[in-house]
């Protein structure tokens, strides 16, 4: 019978070519949508790495040329920020403080992995507390590590993955590009991924902001507040910050309504895509069902005939539902020899198992919804009197 | 004769509803996301408020320096490059200077605002066309003394001072109090040279004005006498590029920056890496993917109207038979195709408007104001158009080669 | 072998009843063939489809091999269609889209016969007709006259006791319509094939051994043409 099926169809492949091709184009957007989907998912149900409640970001920025006067108003401004009740901790960090919409990438070469890119935060040793950062090997920094030869760093698990695939990475020295230091590797976190809940896992690493050695000037401060505190105190400890940093320009964010903005940033595209998806495949599915009807109902003396020769109604109908899951078939299988290049030539630098996943998802959407809009049809056919339909034509 | 065929096309939808249905569906849905999308692009480029006349406008927003090591830095001009260089060009009418916005606090009843301050100069005032709901924008005597006065959007008026006048009061922002003297209509937050919920005197930046380096943190607008000027002043601007001074040659040796319409500066910077307008690249692309996204429900209306236009081969045929040419039926179907389009495209139409409203309504896009104007609605007619006879002519196509004998038995074979 | 007896047939609509057969009996025997003659619109065809379990009658029984089939299941009447009776139609009916010999397949589809098997009883079949040079052709490529022996090979691929000819002769040229002819007797005469033909044709139901004639949904003669001839 399935191949009575195919033989039918392909037999008729011309005037069931715009079918076959819908298919495989419906096909090819479901698989592009729900991979997207999917990626995103899948890097949504990994942690963060870190706690963001109850941490407010600060940027203070001055158009002052005086590098002694910025370095003197930021150490006040920490000094004034340690001293309020509300403020658990606080820590300077460069740009790209989590959920910001800044990055910094360094090239680290280890051994035969040869320039890896990798997200590099500059951070004070207080971070660790504000951010409840994990350690799962080695140490966090410390005062001993002022006065060290080598730069140390604390590299997350990615990292360390990609850079020594297993080795155990404490105290091995790396060389970034573009600095004449050396790193010592002196601590792994867990998972960090601070862009955004959505972002991929990055290779990571932390270098330690010594204020007392270098003279450069940081403008992010991390603050952790007490659970409860409000924006009464926001607006109390920026007049009072704003008679320290006098002229300066200063912002203050909670991460929690950064990390909105970020994920915002992901979500509307991809539920707009969702919903053209949707409703391209609506349409097609409507499409699909008025030519089936349409072409069940031509062929009433096909299903006659059928009847004539022994067929039961439920063959009929069977038949004409598979008729539909074979052409879904062609169109799939087409749409699968493009789908299938996306994770053999590591398109988009995305994991291959999504990739599969996407395929597999879309091609059960396709034969589910083809399947759907062919019982009606078909019930239709298998529902006709087969004396009418002899005497029809 | 044409007036005959729609009425035939009105009876025909009528015949089969389940398929009219499936079509106009399908053509509404399909045009209303074309027209909403044309809508937000009209939103970015278009001349709305208050850039109406930016036929007239061009706009200087990056300045890039690249060595010949392939290092190169980019970002927004400097007061001093825009005052030293740009506002000397002779063939613009005006040039205004103003800051990029920068996001500040303020509070009002333990509520705290974010709001967008950006500081101009009177030209700014000048050039754009501000919707004012109160008071007026802030003149020469203010500038020179450096007044602490602000110009504040509607929303700002509302958050702060529950929506009562707003005029002659102080706002605090940034721990800094402004006098209000004018109200302006907000201004959707995609416009991003004119964009603020809070606009004050350029001079409170004069600390800034004598850093002679060329990037800073500033935009240029400028306005041409007529709209023919606009390559003349690009000319001149290319000419004065090749005068200016570079201070710092380690940090790169050649220049680029360009005057642009509002569109060439997007796919200047998104496409053209700084160097090319690449505005053709942006439309080459757009087409593209409206194509794309047509394609699937061009392919399912051909379908559907193939089937449709099969069932009546009796009709076709009749009509052949009595001396129909290939070419009347063909034209007498694109007509109806066409026919139905549009009425897919008027549905489609009040859709796009109930999506345009819940787009708005929404915050997704900052004070967005997607509408219905000429310019959309004129593209939408075009792209109903182009839909119908599409999806009509290679349906109409097959059917008019169609043997008269075997369409009045009503088959294809 | 099958029995009609008392068989009505009425057609209603909203506004209109057509009596299509009234009160009809026949016996066909294993063996005959039978024709059955009479003008447009007389029931003929209504009464064969009821043979052919196509159709119910409004009254009255069929039986077929002593069996009732008026308690059959949907199931039960396909499976008698598909063993016992082959049909023949006026118009062929065959599929366009599948070749000559998957169409006469097509009743062996509706068994439990392994692809082979299907294959080879088809061509058997095809050769009965003398068209084994032609089964890969498709039917829009054959003659009216061929496409009909298509068809009656596809009624025999099943091995039928009975084969159900609806105007077998109707669309085709005299030539071509004693060919078809001559394959049914000759069935019917080497095979025991029982055949039940409709036919407007007197010269063609002459030649068959009993002849029924119809007016107005009911029976007015019955003979056996043979023994009339002889």
């Amino acid at each position: 019978m399935i191949r009575h099926l195919f033989k039918l169809i392909w037999n008729r492949k011309k005037s069931n070519f715009l079918l076959i091709s819908e298919i495989f184009f419906s096909f090819l957007v479901l698989f592009g949508v729900l991979s997207f989907g999917l990626y995103n998912y899948h890097n949504y149900q990994k942690p963060l790495g870190f706690t963001h409640d109850d941490v407010w970001l600060l940027t203070l920025q001055t158009q002052s040329d005086s590098t002694a006067e910025k370095l003197a108003v930021e150490e006040q401004v920490i000094q004034r920020m340690r001293s309020f009740p509300e403020v658990e901790q606080v820590a300077f960090t460069s740009g790209n403080a989590p959920f910001a919409f800044s990055s910094m990438m360094n090239r680290l070469s280890y051994g035969n992995v040869k320039d890896l890119d990798a997200n590099q935060y500059d951070v004070e040793d207080a971070y660790k507390d504000v951010l409840g950062l994990k350690i799962v090997q080695g140490r966090w920094f410390g005062p001993q590590d002022g006065t060290t030869l080598h730069e140390p760093i604390v590299i997350n698990r990615q990292l360390q993955k990609d850079l020594f695939h297993g080795e155990d990475p404490i105290g091995k020295l790396l060389t970034p590009i573009n600095d004449s230091v050396q790193y010592r590797v002196i601590g792994v976190t867990d998972y960090f991924r601070a862009s955004s809940e959505y972002s991929p896992e990055e290779g990571a690493f932390f270098t330690r902001i010594n204020r007392q050695k270098d003279q450069s000037t940081w403008g992010s401060l991390l603050i952790k507040v007490k659970p409860g505190t409000g924006v009464a105190f926001e607006e109390k400890m920026m007049r009072e910050l704003g008679l320290i940093a006098k002229g300066w320009t200063m912002d203050v964010s909670t991460l929690e309504k950064m990390r909105q903005t970020k994920s915002r940033l992901t979500l509307v595209p991809l539920i707009a895509l969702a919903v053209v998806c949707g409703f391209l495949v609506f349409n097609v599915a409507l499409g699909l069902f008025g030519v089936l009807w349409y072409n069940i109902n031509k062929r009433t003396g096909e299903i006659g005939l059928r009847r004539a020769m022994g067929a039961t109604t439920r063959q009929i109908r069977a038949q004409f539902v598979g008729e539909v899951v074979v052409l879904a078939f062609f169109g799939v299988v087409l749409g699968l020899l493009l789908a299938v290049q996306f994770p053999l030539l590591d398109v988009f630098q995305v994991a291959s198992g999504i990739y599969w996943q996407g395929m597999a998802l879309a091609g059960l959407f396709i034969f589910l919804l083809t399947t759907l809009c062919a019982l009606y049809p078909s019930r239709q056919a298998s529902g006709i009197q087969p004396a009418v339909a002899l005497h029809e034509e | 004769m044409l007036k005959n065929y729609i009425i035939i096309a009105w009876k025909v939808l009528q015949r089969r509803k389940f398929f009219t249905f499936i079509s106009l569906f399908g053509i509404s849905f399909t045009l209303m996301v074309l027209m909403v999308v044309t809508s937000l692009f009209d939103h970015v480029f278009g001349p709305q408020m208050p850039e109406r006349n930016s036929d007239k406008l061009l706009f200087v927003n990056m300045i890039r320096q690249e060595g010949e090591e392939g290092n190169s830095m980019s970002g927004p001009p400097s007061y001093y490059f825009l005052d030293h260089y740009v506002k000397k060009l002779q063939t613009p009418e005006k040039v205004s200077i103003s800051s990029v916005f920068t996001p500040l606090n303020s509070y009002v009843q333990n509520k705290k605002l974010a709001l967008d301050l950006k500081h101009t100069d009177q030209a700014f005032w000048e050039i754009l066309d501000f919707d004012f709901v109160e008071g007026r924008a802030f003149g020469k005597t203010e500038l020179d003394n450096a007044s602490h006065v602000a110009v504040i959007n509607e929303n700002t008026r509302k958050q702060y001072f529950g929506g009562e006048s707003a005029l002659g009061k102080t706002i605090e922002v940034n721990q800094v109090k402004y006098k209000v003297i004018g109200v302006v209509k907000d201004v959707p937050v995609l416009r991003v040279h004119s964009y603020a919920d809070v606009w004050v005197p350029i001079t409170l930046r004069q600390s800034e004005f004598k850093n002679d380096d060329l990037r800073g943190m500033f935009f240029g607008i400028i306005q041409a006498k007529s709209t023919g000027d606009l390559s003349a002043i690009k000319d001149e601007y290319a000419r004065m590029m090749t005068q200016v001074k570079i201070k710092d040659p380690k940090q790169g040796t050649t220049l680029y920056s360009f005057p642009d319409t509002l569109l060439e500066a997007f796919a200047r910077t998104s496409l053209g890496g700084g160097r090319e307008s690449s505005v053709g690249l942006f439309y080459t692309l757009l087409a593209i993917a409206a194509f794309l996204f047509m394609l699937l429900p061009t392919m399912n209306l051909v379908n559907i109207n193939i089937s449709r236009i099969l069932e009546r081969s009796s009709e076709i045929g009749v009509r052949k038979a009595f001396g129909a040419s290939s070419k009347v039926i063909i034209g007498q179907l694109v007509v109806e195709n066409v026919f139905l389009t549009f009425l897919g495209g008027m549905l489609g139409l009040v859709l796009s408007l109930g999506v345009m409203q819940l787009i708005n309504n929404s915050g997704v896009i900052a004070y967005a104001d997607l509408g219905l104007n000429v310019r959309v609605f004129a593209w939408g007619i075009l792209l109903c158009l182009v839909f119908g006879l599409i999806s009509g002519v290679y349906p109409a196509y097959k059917m008019s080669r169609l043997n008269a004998v075997e369409a009045l038995r009503g088959g294809t074979k | 072998m099958i029995q009609l007896s008392n068989i009505e047939k009425v057609y209603r609509t909203k506004t209109i009843e057509t009596v299509a057969l009234n009160c009809v009996n026949l016996h066909v025997e294993r063996g005959e063939f039978v024709s059955i003659m009479g003008p447009s619109g007389c029931g003929k065809s209504t009464l064969l489809n009821i043979m052919g379990l196509l159709d119910e009658p409004s009254a009255g029984q069929v039986v077929i091999d002593g069996l009732p089939v008026k308690t059959h299941s949907d199931k039960q009447l396909a499976k008698l269609r598909n063993e016992k009776i082959g049909f023949v139609f006026q118009s062929y009916h065959l599929i366009h889209d599948l070749s000559v010999v998957d169409n006469v397949e097509l009743p062996l589809l509706y068994r439990n016969i392994s692809g082979s098997e299907r294959r080879k009883r088809a061509l058997e079949a095809l050769e009965k007709v003398g068209l084994s040079t032609r089964t890969r052709h498709f039917p829009s490529q054959l003659s009216g006259g061929q496409r009909q022996r298509v068809a009656i090979a596809r009624a025999l691929a099943g091995n039928p006791e009975i084969i159900l000819a609806d105007e077998p002769t109707g669309n085709l040229d005299s030539v071509m319509g004693e060919e078809i002819m001559d394959i049914l007797l000759r069935l019917n005469k080497e095979e025991g094939t029982t055949i039940v033909m409709v036919t407007h044709d007197e010269h063609m139901a002459h030649k068959t051994s009993r002849l029924i004639r119809f007016f107005d949904g009911q029976q007015v003669a019955d003979s056996l043409v043979l023994e009339a001839q002889i």
